[in-house]
C-alpha cells in the first residue's frame, strides 16, 4: 500500500516534470560521450601500449603497475614532481592573495573612471599567452640585451641571469605568474564585493567605523566564501600544472628547478613513444588533485564553509 | 499547458539538430570520397585511351589504383605554393597517371611537427602509402611494434631502377645501399634510405673584412682562431660597439654549433669500434678528448668570447639575427648555412654591411695536426610503406618511377629560364616566382630518394652544386672544399639496434642542459660540472644503449 504511494507519487512527479529530464539528457550524453568514455583509455596505464594494436588490443603489462614502478623509480619523476609541487605552493602563496588585496584596494578608489581604468590595465596581462610573455620576459632580462641588464650595465653593475639561474628563475617565473593573472582573479572578487549589503556600511559609517575597520569587519567576511572556494580550487590544482607556462620559460640551464610533471610527460612520454608511461603518470597526479580537492572541501566545511558541493 | 508544449517542441528540435547534424555527416563521407571515386572511374577509360595509342604498354599496365604520399610542409616565407597542390604535384599526378595508371594524392605534413603528425597517422591507420623521415629512431619504433611493411619480396621485381640508382653501399662493401636497413637475422627492409649526392656536413664561417680590417690572416690553427675572436672582442674591428660584438655565437645545440672545434679534440687514433659504440645518439660526449674541447669552449665563454645567451636560444633565429645584424664574428654551422637563401645569413647581412665577407675556414686540427671533421653518411632520408598501406606494389612502383634519371631531373631543375638556366651545359639555379617556384630547395621533398643534384655527370658534379646557389659559386667551392677536407665519413655497422625512442629526448635534453652548464660554469668549477652531468647523462639511458651497442658491434 506504502509503496503503491510512492510509486504513484513519483509517477505524478515524473508526468510533471519529465520535459525538464528530457533536456537534461543531452548534456549528460555529451558528458558521457565526451567526458567519460574516454575514460577508459585510462587503462593504458596498465597495458604496454603499441600504438598500431590500440588501446584495447595491446597487452595488459606484466606486473601491471609495471609503469607506476617505472615512473616512481624515476629520478626526473621525483624532480618534476618536487617542482610542481614547489613553484605551485610559491603562486599559491604569493598569487592567491594578490588579488584579494587588489579587489580590496580597487574597491576603496573614488573615482570611478579611474578605477575602471586601472583595472582593465590589471587584466589585460591575462590575455597574452605564455609564449609572448616569456618572449617580453627575454626582451626584458636577457643577460646581455635584456632591457634590465643594459640598464645594469650603464651605472656599471654586473648582469643579472634573472632566466639561468636556478633561484632567480624561480623567482622570475613566480612574478610573472602573479603579475599576469593578479588583474583577472580580481574581477571575480569585485564582484563578490558588489553583492555586499550597502546598509553594512551605512551602519557601520553611523558607528564611527574607520576605513581599514570597514574593510576587516564588512567586506572581508562579505567575500569570504568566494575566497574559501577559489581557494579550494586552486588547492585542486596544487599538483596540476598548465605546460604552456613551464614549457615557454624553461631553458636548458634551469631544468633542476623548471622541470614539472606536464612538461616531463610531454618529453618523455609524448614525444619518447612512452604512452603507458604517461597515461601512469596523469592517473596518478590526477589522483593526487582529487585528493587535495577532497580535503580541502572537507576541510572548509568543517570550519562551517559551504564549500563547492 | 502552452509552456509544456513549447517545451517539448524546443526539446524535440534540439534533439532533431543534433541527430541530423549526426546525419549530414555521415552523409558527407561519401560525398568527400565521391570525387576520388569519380576519378576511379573515368581513369581506366582514360588508361583505354592510351591503350589503343600503345598496344605494347596495355599488358603491362596493371589495373587503375590510388596512393597517398607524404610531402612536407614547410610552412616557409609568403609566395611558396601548396604542397599538396601546385605544379610539379601536378606533373607528377598527371605523368604516373598516364605511365603507372596510379592516382596521387599527397599528404601534407608539418616539417616541424613531422614526428607528432606522424604518430597520429600511423596510430589512426590512416598513414600514406608512402612515408618518409629523417629519424632513423621513429622507424626503428615503428619497426619494433609491427607498423611497417617488410619490403625485402619487392626489392627486384618492383624496385630495380631505384636499386640501381642507389647503387653499391660504399660504407658496407659487398652489399647494395638498397639494403641499408637490412636486418641481419630475418632479413627483412622496413626502409630504405635516399643517396646523399652530397655528404659535405660542417662548416667554420668568419667574418673576413673583420680580418682584413685587423691584418689578420685567414686562421689556421685552433690558437689563431682564439686569437682572431679575441682581437674581434678587443678592437671591434666592424664597429658595432665593444659591449655588443659577439666573436662566436651558437645556440643551446652546442655540440652542432661548435662541432668542428669540438670534434677535432676527439683521440684521433680511437678505434672504430670505441668511436662506434660510445656515440650515442650522435652524441660525442663520451668520447676520449671531446671534454677537453668543451673545457676550451667554456674557457672562451669565461673570457667573453662566446654569446653569453646561447642558453636561450632554442634555435637558431636569435643567432641568425645576431649574424644579420653583423654582430657576429664567427661561427659553426651546416656546411653551405651562410649561403643558403633561407635563412639568408650572408644575404641579409649584405644589406646591413655592404661590405661584409663571410668566408669558411678550416682551422681544427686534431692531436695528429689533421683538421679531421665529420661528413655525412651517403644514405640520407629514409622512406617507409606503413603496413597499414592497402597499396604496397602501387607505393612501390611509384618510387621505382621516380627514381628514373627523367623523372627526378625535371623535378629537381624544373624549366628552362624558369627555375634554371643552363651554362656550359650544367643547370645554374635561379630565384623562380610564381607558380612554378620549389617548395623546398631542388624540390627535396618530392624526390624522396635522392638528397643533392644529379645532373647524370659525376665530372660536373662541384660546377652544378656551386651554380645551385645564388651566392658567387667560388664561396661555394672554397666551403664544399673546406667541409670535405680530411672528412671522415660515418661509421656504418649492419647491426640491428632497438629504438632508443624512450631515451632519445631525455637524453638529447641533458646532453643540451650537460654542455649549457659546462661551458658556463666557473673554470675551476669544470670538472665538476662535466662529471655529474655525464654521470646523469649514462644513468639516463645511455648505459643501456652503449651495452647494446656493445654487444651487437659487428666488425
Amino acid at each position: 500500500m506504502k509503496q503503491k504511494s510512492v510509486g504513484h507519487k513519483l509517477g505524478l512527479y515524473l508526468k510533471r516534470t519529465w520535459t525538464l529530464y528530457l533536456m537534461m539528457a543531452l548534456p549528460l550524453a555529451f558528458a558521457i560521450v565526451f567526458r567519460y568514455l574516454p575514460m577508459t583509455n585510462i587503462s593504458m596505464a596498465f597495458k604496454d601500449y603499441n600504438m598500431f594494436k590500440g588501446v584495447w588490443d595491446s597487452p595488459w603489462s606484466d606486473p601491471l603497475y609495471r609503469w607506476f614502478e617505472e615512473a616512481f623509480t624515476s629520478k626526473d619523476f621525483w624532480n618534476a614532481f618536487r617542482n610542481t609541487l614547489m613553484l605551485n605552493s610559491l603562486d599559491l602563496l604569493f598569487g592567491f592573495p594578490m588579488p584579494i588585496i587588489l579587489a580590496l584596494l580597487l574597491n576603496e578608489l573614488v573615482f570611478r573612471r579611474y578605477k575602471k581604468f586601472t583595472q582593465t590595465v590589471l587584466y589585460l596581462p591575462h590575455f597574452l599567452s605564455w609564449i609572448i610573455v616569456s618572449g617580453i620576459a627575454k626582451q626584458l632580462l636577457a643577460p646581455r640585451t635584456g632591457v634590465v641588464n643594459v640598464l645594469l650595465a650603464e651605472i656599471g653593475a654586473d648582469p643579472i641571469n634573472f632566466l639561468t639561474e636556478n633561484f632567480l628563475y624561480v623567482i622570475t617565473y613566480i612574478v610573472l605568474g602573479v603579475w599576469k593573472e593578479m588583474g583577472w582573479n580580481t574581477i571575480i572578487y569585485l564582484a563578490a564585493i558588489t553583492g555586499i549589503n550597502p546598509e553594512l556600511y551605512e551602519a557601520a559609517e553611523v558607528d564611527g567605523a574607520s576605513r581599514l575597520r570597514k574593510i576587516w569587519h564588512i567586506t572581508l567576511p562579505g567575500i569570504r566564501s568566494t575566497i574559501v572556494v577559489l581557494l579550494i580550487m586552486n588547492l585542486g590544482r596544487i599538483l596540476g600544472s598548465e605546460i604552456d607556462r613551464p614549457f615557454a620559460m624553461m631553458n636548458s640551464m634551469v631544468m633542476k628547478v623548471a622541470d614539472v610533471i606536464s612538461t616531463y610527460v610531454y618529453r618523455v612520454g609524448i614525444r619518447g613513444f612512452q604512452f603507458s608511461l604517461t597515461a601512469a603518470v596523469g592517473l596518478f597526479q590526477s589522483v593526487i588533485c582529487v585528493i587535495f580537492l577532497l580535503t580541502a572541501n572537507a576541510v572548509a566545511k568543517k570550519f562551517g564553509e559551504r564549500g563547492i558541493w | 499547458m502552452k509552456r509544456k508544449l513549447l517545451s517539448i517542441i524546443l526539446v524535440c528540435a534540439m534533439m532533431i539538430s543534433v541527430l541530423g547534424g549526426c546525419k549530414s555527416k555521415k552523409e558527407d563521407d561519401p560525398v568527400t570520397t565521391d570525387p576520388s571515386n569519380d576519378k576511379a572511374t573515368t581513369a581506366p577509360a582514360d588508361k583505354e585511351d592510351d591503350g589503343d595509342d600503345s598496344s605494347a604498354a596495355t599488358d603491362d599496365k596493371p589495373e587503375y589504383s590510388e596512393i597517398t604520399v607524404e610531402i612536407f610542409d614547410r610552412g616557409t616565407d609568403g609566395g611558396k605554393t601548396d604542397p599538396t597542390n601546385n605544379h610539379y604535384t601536378n606533373w607528377i599526378k598527371e605523368k604516373a597517371l598516364e605511365e603507372l595508371n596510379i592516382g596521387i594524392t599527397f599528404v601534407a605534413v608539418s616539417r616541424w611537427e613531422e614526428t607528432d603528425q606522424l604518430n597520429n597517422l600511423m596510430a589512426a591507420g590512416t598513414a600514406p602509402d608512402v612515408c618518409l623521415t629523417y629519424s632513423g629512431d621513429l622507424i626503428a619504433n615503428y619497426r619494433d611494434l609491427g607498423g611497417l611493411t617488410d619490403l625485402a619480396p619487392y626489392i627486384d621485381s618492383h624496385l630495380p631502377d631505384l636499386k640501381e640508382f642507389l647503387g653499391p653501399d660504399l660504407a658496407l662493401p659487398g652489399r647494395d645501399m638498397i639494403e641499408r636497413n637490412m636486418i641481419m637475422e630475418t632479413g627483412e627492409i622496413f626502409s630504405i634510405p635516399a643517396r646523399r649526392m652530397n655528404v659535405a656536413q660542417f662548416n667554420t664561417f668568419i667574418r673576413k673584412d673583420w680580418l682584413d680590417k685587423l691584418g689578420l690572416p685567414l686562421p689556421t690553427t685552433t690558437q689563431e682562431f682564439y686569437d682572431a675572436l679575441v682581437a674581434f672582442k678587443t678592437q671591434d674591428p666592424g664597429g658595432v660597439g665593444k659591449d655588443k660584438v659577439v666573436p662566436f655565437t651558437m645556440t643551446t645545440d652546442v655540440r652542432w654549433r661548435a662541432a668542428t672545434l669540438l670534434n677535432s679534440f676527439i683521440d684521433p687514433n680511437l678505434s672504430r669500434k670505441e668511436r662506434w659504440v660510445n656515440t650515442v645518439i650522435d652524441r660525442n660526449y663520451l668520447l676520449p678528448g671531446y671534454k677537453e674541447g668543451v673545457r676550451f669552449l667554456n674557457k672562451m665563454y669565461n673570457e667573453g668570447l662566446v654569446d653569453n645567451q646561447f642558453m636561450l636560444y632554442n634555435d637558431d633565429t636569435d643567432s641568425d639575427n645576431l649574424i644579420k645584424s653583423g654582430l657576429v664574428g664567427a661561427f659553426i654551422h651546416n656546411w653551405d648555412q651562410a649561403y643558403r637563401d633561407t635563412p639568408g645569413l650572408l644575404k641579409d647581412l649584405l644589406v646591413n654591411v655592404p661590405d661584409a665577407e663571410i668566408v669558411t675556414i678550416d682551422p681544427f686540427q686534431n692531436a695528429n695536426g689533421v683538421t679531421e671533421k665529420d661528413i655525412y653518411d651517403a644514405a640520407g632520408v629514409n622512406f617507409f610503406v606503413p603496413a597499414s598501406s592497402e597499396n604496397v606494389e602501387g607505393a612501390l612502383r611509384y618510387i621505382n618511377w621516380l627514381s628514373k634519371f627523367e623523372n627526378r631531373y625535371y623535378l629537381q631543375i624544373g624549366d628552362e629560364g624558369v627555375t634554371h638556366e643552363m651554362i656550359d651545359g650544367v643547370p645554374k639555379v635561379i630565384a623562380a616566382e610564381g607558380e612554378k617556384i620549389m617548395n623546398s630547395p631542388q624540390n627535396i621533398d618530392y624526390t624522396i630518394m635522392i638528397n643533392g643534384l644529379d645532373i647524370g655527370d659525376p665530372d660536373k658534379y662541384s660546377q652544378a652544386l656551386a651554380q645551385s646557389y645564388t651566392v658567387d659559386s667560388q664561396l661555394i667551392i672554397d666551403a664544399y672544399d673546406n667541409a670535405m677536407r680530411n672528412g671522415r665519413p660515418a661509421i656504418i655497422v649492419p647491426a640491428t639496434l632497438s629504438a632508443a625512442g624512450p631515451y632519445t629526448q631525455t637524453l638529447t635534453d641533458k646532453g643540451e642542459t650537460l654542455m649549457a652548464e659546462a661551458v658556463t660554469a666557473a673554470p675551476e668549477k669544470f670538472d665538476e660540472v662535466w662529471d655529474a652531468g655525464i654521470e646523469d647523462w649514462l644513468a639516463s639511458g645511455a648505459a643501456e644503449i652503449i651495452a647494446e651497442r656493445e654487444e651487437k658491434y659487428i666488425e
